[in-house]
């Protein structure tokens, strides 16, 4: 059973200088109790796909194109907004890539959190504030009693990120949208958050989207894995199939970039070139241009998400 | 390059102080990289911070070429601040979001009178931005139109765009995925072989701090608790701090079996650090004098040193 279907997402952006389709055709599903993990190049669109299940994306400039996602029997995005902000932060809550911008400088991160959880579960004041510090204590804050009363900009970056997780994790979602939740913390940290969200998991069924460029993270975590690519998905299949056997040629490099744990290679191995410009999009593949499997047809037709094995789509007409 | 001694940055607020440096010493060769890593909330941003004179040092000494920067004040540390220079952690932060990408590397450039002529400035601009795996179609667009990873990247175009000595690199590639890391990482390394630069390293992920650094320093709580040739530290970690950090990485394979060191008791707080050993309260080998005697940084061997009862 799926807990979040994305079907044929496309957003869009006005920029200056025209029109972006930052995500196109966008689909795929998050199984109820399961981690998704989402991978993809920089700037490929997971934080617009993961703040369009929000419905977050600001419009305008932006605006979504195309497409559904449904959630239980509805699409969220045709939903009234006041049904939305009741799912927000409730039953789907969402961590954010960067925490100085969705926290409030000039509230205390206790009472920031506390407010998120009076706002949704209808308790007073001082029982949201303890629970408040009972969520600092579960993301490993140390003298939670007291940072509680600290401002955004007396912690250190990865205390402000568990403070984000925190407050994403108050309301037990059943949907949870984490993007790079762990970038700013420590590996044992990081392995304790993660155990956490698991934890969750197993308790409560939450389903978890993780987008994370940490190859080792999605690998310890994730049942399935999305790659994207220049705003498509190119691949996507379980996750043992992604590490051991990927089809797509970003995948591949993607892989190969990882600095390795045995050997010591003087220079990382990178995938060459550029990616395109979402306003200059080239004809045919997006990826051709850094591609070591390019065929003449990859410059002339993009290539379909196809099944290439049993429940292993990939956008390739020459893959590995 | 640079030298510390005994530097403390101590914060005090309404209710407490809080340590967040508390002696720490080290030096940085020229063209050497140091990585730092430590658990969230040891210090290394805000150790960082103040090498660069962003913060007054409460104590201790940080020398730089040579000459005690420690309480200089701003007008005498301007030309300093161009040969020494900060890739920040939290890249939004520090982008002025009215500007325009072509204007915010110009004005790094013309803050420091660098490439007066408005065409070679141009120049320079498109080429900064393609170091940093960007197009130079880019240019005209404003900081929220960009995704987090490529938002660092122009971050890290602006600290290059007026060739600094040394930089301190705040977990600067922690925003990116693997493939444009390994660039930025590569770049970075190219930069050092070419300029002779030097870098203070802090990061996360410590497969990208033994590939980059040289040396390696691990702080617990405000201390340094070991440091380090970087092979030396992997391969034969003495700190058990050391040992359950590099236990805890995770491994690119679903497969893999997990043999975490899990740290269990009381996570300490800065505002009210243990006596003794500070790692004491979580320290799988605790021993009794730990609690009590705080443990020096002693030389082990011919440059390593460490703060552990265990040793010598
Ligand atoms: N408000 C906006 N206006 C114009 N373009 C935008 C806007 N928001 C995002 N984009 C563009 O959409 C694309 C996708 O951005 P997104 O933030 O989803 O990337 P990402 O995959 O999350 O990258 P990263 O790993 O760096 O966070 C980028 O090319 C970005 O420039
Ligand atoms: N401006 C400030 N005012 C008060 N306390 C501060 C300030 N800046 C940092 N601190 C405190 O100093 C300590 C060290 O913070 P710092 O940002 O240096 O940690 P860090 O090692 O960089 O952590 P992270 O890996 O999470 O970024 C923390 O306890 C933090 O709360
Ligand atoms: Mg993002
Ligand atoms: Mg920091």
């Amino acid at each position: 059973m799926n807990s979040c279907l994305i079907d044929n997402l496309s957003v869009e952006f006005k920029t200056d200088n025209g029109i972006i389709r930052a995500i196109d055709g966008v689909s795929f599903a998050i199984p109820k109790g399961k981690t998704v993990g989402l991978v993809g190049e920089s700037g490929c669109g997971k934080s617009v796909t993961a703040l369009s299940i929000m419905r977050l994306i600001k419009s305008p400039p932006g605006h979504y194109a195309d497409g559904r996602i449904i959630y239980g029997d509805e699409d969220l995005l045709t939903l009234p907004e006041s049904n939305m902000r009741h799912l927000r932060g409730n039953r789907i809550s969402m961590i954010f890539q960067e925490p100085m911008t969705s926290l409030n400088p000039v509230f205390t991160v206790g009472n920031q959190i506390a407010e998120s959880i009076c706002l949704h579960q209808n308790v007073k004041r001082k029982e949201g504030l303890e629970r408040a510090i009972h969520m600092l204590d579960l993301v490993g804050i140390p003298s939670s009693r007291e940072r509680a009363k600290s401002y955004p900009h007396e912690l250190s970056g990865g205390m402000r990120q568990r403070v984000m997780i925190a407050m994403a994790l108050a309301c037990d979602p059943d949907l949870l949208i984490a993007d790079e939740p762990t970038t700013a913390l420590d590996v044992t940290i990081q392995a304790q958050i993660m155990e956490l969200m698991q934890k969750l998991q197993d308790e409560i069924g939450m389903s978890i989207l993780l987008i994370t460029h940490d190859l080792g993270v999605v690998a310890g975590t994730c049942s399935e894995v999305v790659v994207m690519y220049a705003g498509r998905v190119v691949e996507k299949a379980d996750v043992h199939t992604i590490f051991n056997a990927p089809k797509h040629p970003y995948t591949v490099g993607l892989l190969n970039s990882m600095p390795g744990v045995k050997h010591k290679e003087k220079r990382l191995k990178t995938i060459p070139g550029l990616v395109p410009d979402l306003l200059h999009l080239p004809q045919g593949c997006r990826f051709q241009d850094r591609c070591d499997h390019v065929i003449n047809k990859c410059r002339q037709i993009e290539p379909e998400l196809t099944e290439q094995a049993p429940e292993h789509w990939a956008r390739c007409y020459n893959p590995y | 390059m640079l030298s510390l001694n005994d530097l403390k940055m101590h914060f005090k607020s309404r209710h407490h102080i809080v340590k967040a440096v508390d002696g720490v010493s080290f030096d940085i060769a020229e063209g050497e990289t140091l990585g730092l890593v430590g658990e969230s909330g040891c210090g290394k941003s805000t150790l960082g911070r103040c090498i660069l004179r962003l913060y007054e040092p409460t104590a201790g000494k940080i020398e730089f070429e040579g000459r005690d920067i420690t309480h200089l004040k701003s007008r005498q540390l301007n030309p300093i601040r161009r040969r020494m220079q900060i890739i920040f952690q939290d890249p939004y932060a520090s982008l002025n979001p009215r500007m325009s990408i072509d204007n915010i590397i110009k004005e790094a450039l013309q803050i420091h009178g660098l490439f007066p002529n408005k065409k070679e400035r141009e120049e320079r601009v498109a080429e900064l931005i393609s170091l940093v795996g960007l197009r130079p179609e880019v240019l005209s667009r404003y900081p929220h139109e960009f995704s987090g990873g490529q938002r660092q990247r122009i971050g890290i175009a602006r600290v290059l765009a007026i060739e600094p000595r040394f930089i301190v690199c705040d977990e600067p590639v922690s925003a990116l995925d693997v493939s444009i890391q390994a660039q930025i990482v590569n770049l970075l390394q190219d930069l050092q072989e070419k300029l002779k630069l030097t870098y203070l390293f802090i990061a996360h992920d410590l497969m990208i701090v033994k590939h980059i650094s040289t040396r390696i320093a691990v702080m617990y709580l405000g201390n340094l608790a070991e440091i380090g040739p970087s092979n030396q530290i992997y391969e034969d970690p003495k700190h058990p701090y050391t040992q359950a950090l590099l236990s805890a990485v995770p491994v690119p394979d679903p497969g893999a079996k997990k043999q975490r060191i899990k740290l269990t008791g009381e996570l300490p707080s800065p505002l009210n650090p243990p006596a003794g050993c500070k790692f004491h309260t979580r320290c799988p080998y605790v021993m009794p004098h730990c609690k009590t005697i705080v443990p020096p940084l002693i030389q082990l061997g011919k440059d390593r040193k460490v703060a552990c009862h265990l040793y010598p």
